[in-house]
């Protein structure tokens, strides 16, 4: 970090500020005025948005759908109305000095939206502009009750975007993948920007719970959005070059307007919104109970040879106490309030805007000990300077507070101890104390007695200065900031029987973590008309730098369960701590030209210098260039009246990734002590060579409406190849390492996506019935096209990830690879696997099989998956019903490795693993004969734990009512709208686990390891009844 | 047109973006150093030493030796982690994650060694006495590394120099046994060279008593008699060493230095010596003895109270390690391990009544009745049955009996009772991300 750098950029901008103060003010000369209704009832609108594009000039319509807007510029301007609900509109007008132009809005619903705004990355144009592949949704299709995350809120509402919840731990990590993974060892999340700053994402946090992360995502509220434009193609994202390559979410949060009036200062508006529900577990595990556990556990040992005798003495040596019958999920469930209140207050006058918002979301878990809440505030303010200069403030401030619960992989866990614990295991003991199994530990005490907890403080934000230097050009600089603070503390329990902390006395540890970036940015923006012709070009550079800090300490022994900090341990094992720091300089450029509304071309570049990289491969450049036809406007076209809109769009792109560790470029050595003694060893082995993952992509689009703007669609074929895959390639350990990152390899992702949007019943007059449809689908194929091999020419090196994900050229990233279960073998009940030739062939069957006799068995990737939105408004009544669905993908359920595995392990099972099992009366069972000793083969890793994990799912249901305007009225009100809401409300699968959008290794999870169940935290119902109220 | 002012202000700001860019992309981090400073003088080279040391930690402070015994009729799974079961099973598996595990830990250690006796000879003015001490010790590390990998594997890869690329070291093969046999001998024949003359005193370190013994072990799993009977003597003539009165002192919580050390693995809690955490009842008993030791202790031997303290259904509890903590030190070779092998050496030179003298300076320090020549013992195959029995009462659980099993040719007669073990498990099978990345590499057979 070279601080003279940020004071410098701080003075410059001052500079400009008192550069500008000379300039006279011209209040109110130029005009734009006129009403907004609704074409359908031609009644007013209130609370519409009508804004001059690119010139942060914007206004709300009042109570009669009056709008105005003053100190336009003088030109050509574009002037645009939203309103949730309605397609938006824009006119072209030219204004001129101590003239007020009139303009009308009678908005309409249409099925697609050509004067949506669409946010590209350092500018915006409207939807009929774009020639890449961008989605949007909207803050109507974000206002989800119940929700903390905006990726969360994401999931099937945009094609081309799979969204994994990975599982039901309030406040967790979501996994976000945009058209499919392109990285093996890099990261695979998009890029998120807000109001122009690229903000932190990923995981800070220092203590580990199992599979779960934190994701600094959550620290956005998505109350606070006005939309979200995800850049979807290369030709789209190249903007953000070496970070594009795994899409970018440009977020744009809600900002002040003044309400009409004709002063120009509008009276604040209020706006409230609370909900508050109950949340439940969507669905328990079907596990068995005491006697089901004991004629298993009977059967597995009379298979080995066990007398009726010598079960029972087994029994005994274990404990079981058949009288017991504790539901373990039972025990640690518990119904959940959840709640979420926010406050905004908004207006201004012509010159000066604001909008100051507060919430307060809290979810307390519905597994024992866990909870999230945030408190979040923001303030955005947008003041006219000077005719020729504005200034917009947008400032974001959260504070998180995370109980996490240990689950995922980990022995340690509430819920794995719940899923695994015998049932013949009392809560507690006769004395009082918690009470252990066989071999697990007792999950209501892991609940009660240990704290994971996660304090997030987070700031970001930017301060922003616009010049219009003239008419046609505009020059912006930026700076921003964002400022994440973690701190963790856990505390494990001695009281928690079996744990590693009851062997030390308590073990309590403290991690510090702090996220520390600044971005500089200054760009200029030229827009101009030639007659038909309108050229636009924008300019700029670019840099960011981000350190991070980590501190940790660790003590183990603790006297008094009143004294836990690490500092009151008997032994303080662990100190630790670093720091890294990532830079990136860039220089970017982007030109747009529109022929006749007809012809439209786009290009980007952008060259970023990373910090990242080794010293031959510092710079990279991204060049990106996108056509579209609007062929409606062409003449031949004029006789087609069912069509309304037809658009052809071309593009091809490249964007780079970057997302690694910091330093691994350079050969190192790190700490390695020996006894009391300090010492040093090999860390990272050099790589100067090492460069960025480089993707291309071919976007070809076509957007369509037809009767009557009833229908629209939009359909996008892409082809997205990576190279130079930054991948951390095994490698020998004879060298010392068993890994090194380099830049070997590529993989492919091809698909489509299709949006359909349609009108169903219009709607006509006041209290009519409406409907729409909006509908996804994304088809996306991701294929490894090649790997590291020793010989130029041959096939690479396949590998496995940490799990049963396999990566090899031919195959998509992770698919899974292991034993084929053929069934059981009559004669002796034992498990028979698919037996193979060298060549992988099938040969017959075995009962042991080598590694030779793996075999690709499933996918965690699925074929299609997509959302389905149904929109009704009747009278004063809303009702929305959002489904989501998946198709053809697999889950390992890992649970099934203890739970059934032929009762070798002592664990809890699931009740299915009791039924159709061999034995010699039954012996066309599906299920190998129990073995107590492991030798029936039932706990060999195969397809049989390998499960069909496609769904549909209905995922939001809601009605509201809005009340009349004659009783909100009455009440000073606006508006008011109360509804009841459900969310998760039922999902249709085959999978056996708590939930099909289970995976296990959160949301940067290993590229290679996907779609594995293994004691995640259970998803939710939850049912909450709201209000929302404007003042 | 006095905005066009506005233009050269906003280009400051622009231009910006290029301050610093020679340092902002070339940040390095606080708390590594580049490879290239890392060895440069006797200081630095110490600090890689003990670096090379920390990977014996890893591996006699978890897998190595807790893993090798699970194998043997010695320890059993009462856990529930696959791993175990695997091992105790003997579900040997190129796949195996620990198998995977101790065969990386080892080439770690060897590539930290390299590294040292690559760069310390270049390394400018270095004390003679320092760098005879750090390279005596490197090559004394280097093999008892390549010991261990002979044991379990056979014929491994012979690296002794940094391979110079990755591609270089993917061309690695096996080399034969007898040629690992013979750069153990030649790395501990350099390191008693470099380390004649230095202290005997820190055993946590090797030394030249370490070396020896080394030496004689490794003259032991060759059957040469003679040499390991004469290395073994050195070190009991040296009158350096003596079997503790009490052998608690010997195992103590903190790893508390005693007169039988001769290499001695420290630890701190934070280093973390696994071995009680995984036996003990307040650890995670994921492992536990088997009745068959359990029981095996004549009464009154001391031993069995060092080892034992109560039993519980889920599983026999092992206390030799006094915590779970974790500071409890690993005895790489201590002296009674010393006693036996000269006892074993000469019981194989049929030198009996002197065999069995030192064989009972072992059972009087456990309390049991000493043998007698001629009466309980009197064929060479008696005496040897009894040293065997010994070794695996007095070393239980310190990792030796799997090997002792294998070398003594017993593995098969001894563990095949339980139906779990197969000839070909002798030699370990080499992990197949191994065999992946270096493909010259050929597979033990019966994989």
């Amino acid at each position: 970090m070279k601080p003279s750098c940020v004071r410098l950029a701080l003075l410059a901008s001052a500079f400009f500020l008192v550069l500008a103060v000379p300039q006279a003010v011209n209040a109110q000369d130029r005009t734009v005025t006129g009403t907004v209704t609704d074409a359908r009832t031609g009644e007013p609108i209130p609370g519409a948005q009508v804004s001059v594009r690119d010139r942060g000039i914007g206004a709300l319509s009042n109570e009669q759908g009056r709008y105005l807007l003053l100190n336009v510029p003088e030109g050509r301007v574009e002037v645009r109305v939203l309103f949730l609900g309605f397609a938006p509109q824009s006119r072209t007008v030219e204004v001129s000095v101590g003239e007020t132009v009139v303009i009308d809005f009678q908005l309409t619903v249409q099925a697609i939206q050509m004067e949506e705004i669409v946010a590209t990355g350092y500018a915006e144009q409207t939807r009929r502009e774009v020639s890449s592949s961008i989605s949007t949704v909207s803050s109507v299709n974000l206002d989800a009750p119940a929700v903390a995350s905006l990726d969360a809120v994401l999931q099937g509402k945009a094609a081309g975007v799979q969204v994994v919840q990975n599982a039901g731990n309030p406040g967790n990590g979501v996994t976000v993948r945009v058209r499919g993974s392109s990285s093996i060892s890099a990261s695979n999340m998009p890029l998120y920007v807000v109001d122009g700053m690229p903000i932190f994402r990923g995981d800070f946090s220092q203590i580990g719970v199992g599979g779960q992360d934190l994701s600094a995502v959550t620290g956005v509220n998505p109350e606070e959005i006005e939309s979200v434009a995800i850049l979807k193609d290369a030709a789209a994202a190249a903007i953000y070059g070496s970070r594009g390559s795994n899409g970018v979410v440009l977020i744009t949060t809600k900002r002040g307007n003044v309400t009409a009036s004709e002063g120009g200062s509008g009276a604040p508006r209020f706006q409230f919104n609370m909900s508050y529900g109950q949340q439940k577990i969507a669905k328990k595990l079907d596990m068995m109970n005491t006697q089901q556990w004991m004629d298993y556990m009977g059967a597995a040992m009379r298979g080995d040879g066990y007398s009726e005798q010598e079960i029972q003495e087994e029994f005994d040596w274990l404990g079981v106490d058949p009288t017991v019958d504790t539901d373990w999920q039972d025990e640690v469930l518990r119904t959940a309030p959840i709640s979420n209140s926010s406050l905004s207050i908004s207006g201004g006058s012509s010159r000066f805007r604001y909008l100051v918002s507060g919430s307060y979301f809290d979810q307390p878990g519905i597994i024992l000990g866990s909870s999230y809440d945030r408190s979040a505030g923001r303030v955005n303010l947008d003041l006219q300077a000077t005719d020729d200069i504005d200034v917009s403030v947008s400032m974001s401030l959260s504070q998180e507070v995370n109980l996490r619960s240990e689950a995922d992989n980990s022995i340690y866990g509430t819920t794995g101890n719940a899923i695994a614990n015998e049932p013949w295991v009392p809560v507690y003991n006769p004395d009082g104390s918690y009470s252990d199994g066989a071999s697990y530990s007792n999950p209501v005490a892991i609940g009660k007695e240990n704290r994971v907890e996660a304090r997030t403080l987070r700031g970001f934000g930017n301060v922003e200065a616009n010049a219009q230097v003239l008419p046609w050009l505009r020059a912006t600089s930026r700076v921003g900031f964002d400022y994440l603070s973690l701190r963790e503390y856990e505390y494990q329990s001695p009281l928690v029987p079996l744990h590693y902390a009851a062997s030390q006395g308590g073990v309590a540890q403290i991690g510090n973590s702090l996220g520390r970036r600044e971005l500089v940015e200054g760009y200029l923006t030229a827009n101009k008309f030639f007659g038909a012709h309108e050229v636009g070009l924008t300019t700029g550079s670019s840099r960011e730098t981000t350190t991070r800090e980590n501190s940790f300490a660790r003590g183990e022994g603790f006297t008094s369960p009143e004294l836990h900090w690490p500092t009151n341990a008997a032994r303080p094992v662990e100190v630790d701590g670093t720091s890294w720091e990532h830079n990136l300089i860039s220089a970017f450029a982007r030109a747009n030209y529109t022929y006749d509304n007809r012809y439209i071309f786009n290009g980007s570049i952008r060259s970023d210098g990373s910090s990242r990289f080794g010293q031959d491969n510092k710079w990279g450049t991204f060049i990106a260039g996108s056509a579209a036809w609007q062929m409606m406007n062409e003449s031949f076209m004029e006789g087609v009246d069912f069509l309304t809109d037809l658009k052809l769009r071309a593009s091809y792109g490249e964007t780079g990734n970057e997302a690694i560790g910091d330093f691994q470029f350079l050969g190192l050595y790190g700490t390695s002590n020996y006894g009391d003694t300090p010492g040093t060893a090999p860390t990272n082995l050099p790589n100067p060579g090492l460069k960025w993952e480089t993707t291309t992509e071919w976007n070809l689009g076509l957007d369509a409406s037809a009767f009557s703007d009833r229908v629209g669609m939009s359909f996008d074929l892409y082809k997205k190849a990576t190279d130079d895959l930054l991948l951390n390639r095994p490698v020998t350990s004879t060298s010392g390492f068993t890994s090194v990152l380099a830049n070997v390899g590529a993989m492919e992702n091809r698909g489509y996506e299709v949006v359909l949007r349609t009108v169903n019943v219009p709607g006509a007059g006041e209290g009519s019935l409406e409907w729409t449809t909006d509908f996804t689908l994304t088809h996306n194929v991701n294929e490894v096209t090649k790997l590291y091999s020793p010989e130029p020419g041959e096939e690479g090196e396949a590998f496995m990830g940490s799990w049963y994900g396999r990566v090899e050229e031919g195959h998509a990233i992770g698919e899974f690879y292991s034993y084929h279960y053929e069934g059981v073998d009559p004669a002796t009940g034992n498990a028979l696997f698919t037996d193979l030739d060298a060549d992988g062939n099938k040969i017959g069957t075995t009962t042991d099989p080598s590694s030779e006799d793996r075999l690709y068995i499933g996918s965690p990737h699925p074929d299609y998956y997509g959302g389905i939105r149904n929109t009704l408004r009747y009278a004063g009544f809303d009702f929305t019903a959002f489904l989501q669905y998946s198709e053809g993908n697999s889950m390992f359920n890992g649970m099934r490795e203890y739970s059934d595995a032929g009762g070798y392990f002592y664990d809890n099972k699931f009740a299915d693993v009791g039924k159709d099992y061999w034995t010699p009366e039954n012996t066309d069972a599906s299920k190998p004969r129990p073995s107590y000793w492991g030798s029936s083969g039932a706990r060999e890793e195969s397809d049989r734990w390998l499960e069909d994990a496609s769904y549909i799912r209905l995922q939001e249901v809601t009605l509201g009512y809005t009340l009349p305007a004659s009783i909100s009225g009455r009440l000073n009100m606006q508006q008011a709208r109360i509804y009841v809401a459900g969310r998760y409300l039922h999902t249709w699968t085959d999978y056996s686990g708590y939930s099909p959008d289970m995976n296990t290794g959160g949301s940067d999870a290993a590229a290679a390891s996907l779609a594995i169940d293994f004691y995640g935290y259970p998803f939710a119902r939850t049912f909450s009844i709201g209000f929302q109220g404007t003042w | 047109m006095k905005k066009l002012r506005l233009v050269p202000a906003l280009l400051t700001v622009v231009a910006l973006g290029a301050c610093d860019t020679d340092s902002l992309l070339n940040p390095l981090p606080v708390d590594e150093i580049s490879d290239e400073i890392a060895i440069t003088d006797a200081t630095s080279a110490r600090a890689a030493l003990n670096g090379a040391y920390s990977s014996l930690q890893e591996l006699y402070g978890f897998e190595w030796t807790m893993w090798t015994d699970l194998l043997t009729d010695d320890v059993e799974h009462t856990g529930t982690f696959g791993s175990f079961a695997d091992g105790d099973l003997h579900n040997f598996r190129p796949n195996m994650g620990t198998i995977d595990g101790i065969w990386t830990d080892h080439y770690e250690g060897i590539d930290r060694v390299n590294r040292i006796i690559q760069k310390v000879p270049e390394a400018g003015a270095m004390d003679p006495a320092d760098s005879n001490q750090i390279l005596g010790e490197a090559y004394a590390v280097r093999a008892l590394l390549y010991f261990n990998l002979v044991r379990a594997w056979g014929g491994v890869p012979l690296v002794v120099v940094p391979p110079a690329t990755l591609e270089e070291a993917g061309q690695v093969s096996r080399a034969t046994a007898a040629e690992v046999w013979t750069q153990i001998e030649a790395d501990l024949a350099q390191a008693a060279q470099m380390l004649s003359g230095a202290s005997n005193d820190e055993h946590t370190f090797f030394t030249p008593g370490g070396v020896t013994a080394v030496e004689a072990k490794v003259a032991l799993y060759q059957g040469n008699w003679a040499t390991a009977a004469t290395k073994a003597q050195q070190l009991v003539a040296s009158g350096e060493y003596a079997l503790v009165e009490n052998l608690r002192d010997a195992f103590t919580a903190d790893g508390d230095p005693s007169p039988e050390d001769i290499l001695r693995l420290s630890f701190t809690a934070t280093e973390w010596c696994s071995q009680g955490w995984w036996y003990r009842y307040d650890g995670r008993l994921e492992i536990g003895a088997t009745w068959e030791i359990y029981e095996l202790y004549e009464p009154g031997d001391l031993r069995f109270d060092l080892n034992f303290d109560g039993t519980r259904n889920d599983g026999i509890q092992v206390v030799k390690w006094p915590t779970p903590i974790g500071a409890e030190d690993i005895h790489v070779i201590r002296y009674a391990d010393v006693l036996l092998m000269l006892a074993e050496a000469l019981a194989e030179q049929n030198d009996l009544p002197v065999a069995v003298g030192y064989l009972n300076q072992i059972r009087a320090r456990a309390g049991v009745a000493e043998y007698v020549y001629g009466t309980d013992l009197n064929t060479q195959q008696e005496v040897l049955d009894a040293i065997y029995l010994e070794r695996r009462l007095e070393l239980a659980f310190e990792g030796e009996r799997w090997h002792d099993l294998v070398r003594t040719g017993r593995a098969l007669e001894v563990l095949g009772v339980s139906g779990r073990f197969e000839a070909h498990e002798v030699l370990w099978p080499i992990p197949v991300g191994e065999m992946d990345t270096a493909p010259n590499l050929v597979q033990n057979p019966g994989y």
